[in-house]
């Protein structure tokens, strides 16, 4: 069976890249895919809390990520590396 | 006098490099994820800050209106988007 795993490398309001990849990764798991997801380099900032994606016209991009889940995409994977060179915390 | 508009982390780094002691700079975009590289002299918009839920201590925030107001008042605008 294929597995799939989505990486996202780029911050979450650098256009519409993050959403798009989030959503692509849904409908992998629609189609009962096992689907991971790894936040890598800028795209750790997607697990900020408490965005704002309204105040700039677009979805709240730590919003869908936690929707994941819900859509059956539960493994979501976090890079150390990048997430402690960014001075992010769990 | 300049005022820098640094739209990336590397653009932070490469601004840095050149720009003189008393032009403004300001993080706005996705340089606002710089600012813990910045000193307290760079301003960073807080309508960016709050769309990405970075919270900042003690960092000069600014307004689009103050952002704007810089602009207006320097010659020239050099962005930074390396």
């Amino acid at each position: 069976m294929k597995r799939l795993l989505y990486i996202l490398s780029r911050p979450p309001y650098a256009g519409s890249h993050a959403v798009e990849l989030l959503e692509t990764a849904m409908v992998g798991a629609v189609f009962d895919l096992p689907v991971s997801l790894l936040l890598r380099a800028d795209g750790v900032w997607a697990a900020v809390s408490n965005q704002q994606g309204a105040a700039a016209g677009q979805r709240t991009v730590g919003k869908v990520l936690s929707a994941l889940p819900t859509y059956d995409v539960e493994r979501i994977y976090v890079c150390a590396a990048s997430a402690r060179e960014r001075s992010l915390e769990r | 006098m300049t005022v820098h508009l640094v739209f990336s982390q590397r653009g932070l780094a490469a601004c840095s490099a050149v720009r003189r002691a008393q032009d403004p700079v300001v993080l706005l975009g996705d340089g606002v994820y710089a600012h813990s590289a910045a000193d307290s002299e760079v301003r960073i918009l807080d309508e960016d800050l709050t769309i990405r839920g970075i919270v900042t201590h003690d960092a000069t925030t600014v307004t689009y209106d103050a952002l704007l107001e810089l602009c207006a008042q320097h010659n020239p605008i050099v962005s930074w988007n390396d």
